[in-house]
């Protein structure tokens, strides 16, 4: 009778464990699919006025890796900047502006991620540009399909926070200080998974 | 003085239109040789948002003129010459053009270069075509053909008004001005 007692009981716990870790799996799952930006489908564009007008601005590449409701990270290859004047171009690549030479990459890692509803995030985290960190908040909705997810959104920021353009622009007249940047990408389950 | 033209005399809307564009273009001409070689700068986009707009605004007056021409009367030409009168027709028809061609092919650059411009940064000029690299290189090489085109006959037509007023002694400089 003790032993019957004893082995109902153990059973009974395996059960539980068993169907816990079941739980915990699944949402482990759910959580940690890990998704990567598809470059082809991708975008990443800005804005800033020009003489009080905007001209837009793109970097052609960039990749997007996020580990679902975990962790943001995304790494620009500034040279892949693009804005559509062979001048401005050259001009831009420049130690006053982009500084490419130095600093060719441009990397947001996120700190936390915090739900704001079931397609709508932010990411709260660190951009470095320009060999300059500052904290950052990527807001961005999350629109899941068959087989991929579109990502997008829009921040501003200041090209004075990370020492774009030198002291000669800083009034902002000419080339305006906010920069309006936005994205739109395709995410794909990571291949490893 | 009248508005209009007559047979012997410049009215003040066309003497007026006459100098205003002369000022206008004596400015425009170093100041785009200026801002072209000043190297990137606040100082270089600004000088160039007042050339585009002075630039536009000379146009605007060409149009003008070449519409009150049209629809008015002008003075009978002063030159007993054929030849001078044939030389000063043609010099004043490409002038006429070439107040037409360069603002049309400096707007075209700027278009062609994906250079936004907010004219006296008040009023947004339209793009009249897209971005193209190469447009924008054959319309700035336009401009600046019609640059030195301009100048020449410019120190004709000066150098001649000059020469009627200082040789000849005759009333085309007096005519013209007020
Ligand atoms: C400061 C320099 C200038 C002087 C002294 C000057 C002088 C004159 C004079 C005296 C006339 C009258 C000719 C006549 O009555 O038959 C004239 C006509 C004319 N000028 Fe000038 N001018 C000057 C600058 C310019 C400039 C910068 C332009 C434009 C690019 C220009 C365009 C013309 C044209 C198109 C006419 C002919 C008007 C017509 O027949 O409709 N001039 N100029
Ligand atoms: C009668 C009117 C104009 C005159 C006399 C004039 C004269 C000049 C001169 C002397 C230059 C420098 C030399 C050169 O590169 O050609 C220049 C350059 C330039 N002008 Fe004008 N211009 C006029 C109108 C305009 C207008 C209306 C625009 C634009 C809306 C414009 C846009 C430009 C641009 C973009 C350049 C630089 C070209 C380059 O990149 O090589 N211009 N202009």
């Amino acid at each position: 009778m003790q032993t019957i007692k004893y082995l109902i009981l153990t059973a009974y716990l395996f059960c539980q464990l068993t169907s816990a870790a079941d739980l915990q799996r699944a949402s482990d799952l759910q959580r940690a699919s890990k998704w990567q930006s598809d470059p082809a489908q991708s975008e990443l564009s800005y804005s800033v006025n020009f003489e009080q007008l905007p001209i837009n601005g793109q970097f052609k590449a960039f990749t997007v890796d996020y580990i679902a409701q975990q962790q943001l990270r995304v790494v620009v290859d500034i040279t892949s900047v693009d804005m559509g004047n062979s001048d401005i171009n050259q001009a831009i690549r420049d130690v006053d502006w982009f500084d490419i030479k130095s600093h060719s990459q441009a990397v947001f890692f996120s700190d936390e991620i915090k739900v704001v509803s079931d397609t709508e995030f932010l990411a709260k985290g660190k951009l470095q540009l320009k060999g300059i960190s500052q904290p950052v908040n990527v807001p961005f909705s999350w629109q899941p399909s068959a087989d991929s997810v579109s990502m997008s959104g829009k921040l501003t920021l200041s090209r004075s926070d990370f020492a774009i353009g030198s002291p000669e622009w800083a009034s902002g007249d000419q080339i305006g200080i906010d920069v309006d940047v936005s994205f739109a990408v395709k995410m794909l389950k990571h291949a490893s998974e | 003085m009248t508005m209009r033209n007559t047979e012997n005399h410049w009215g003040w809307l066309s003497k007026l239109l006459h100098w205003l564009t002369a000022v206008l273009i004596l400015i425009q001409i170093p100041l785009g040789f200026y801002a072209e070689e000043l190297k990137l700068s606040p100082l270089k986009l600004d000088l160039f948002v007042w050339h585009k707009s002075i630039g536009m605004l000379i146009l605007l007056l060409a149009i003008e003129r070449l519409l009150w021409r049209i629809t008015g009367t002008i003075p009978k030409p002063l030159d007993n010459n054929p030849i001078q009168r044939r030389m000063a027709q043609l010099a004043h028809a490409l002038l006429y053009g070439l107040m037409l061609a360069l603002p049309i092919s400096g707007w075209i650059t700027t278009s062609a270069a994906n250079i936004p411009t907010k004219l006296f940064w008040l009023i947004e000029l339209p793009a009249i075509t897209g971005p193209d690299e190469a447009l924008k290189k054959l319309a700035a090489e336009v401009h600046e053909v019609c640059v030195i085109m301009l100048i020449i006959i410019l120190l004709v037509h000066i150098g001649a008004a000059l020469y009627h007023h200082f040789k000849l002694r005759d009333s085309i400089l007096k005519r013209m001005w007020f």
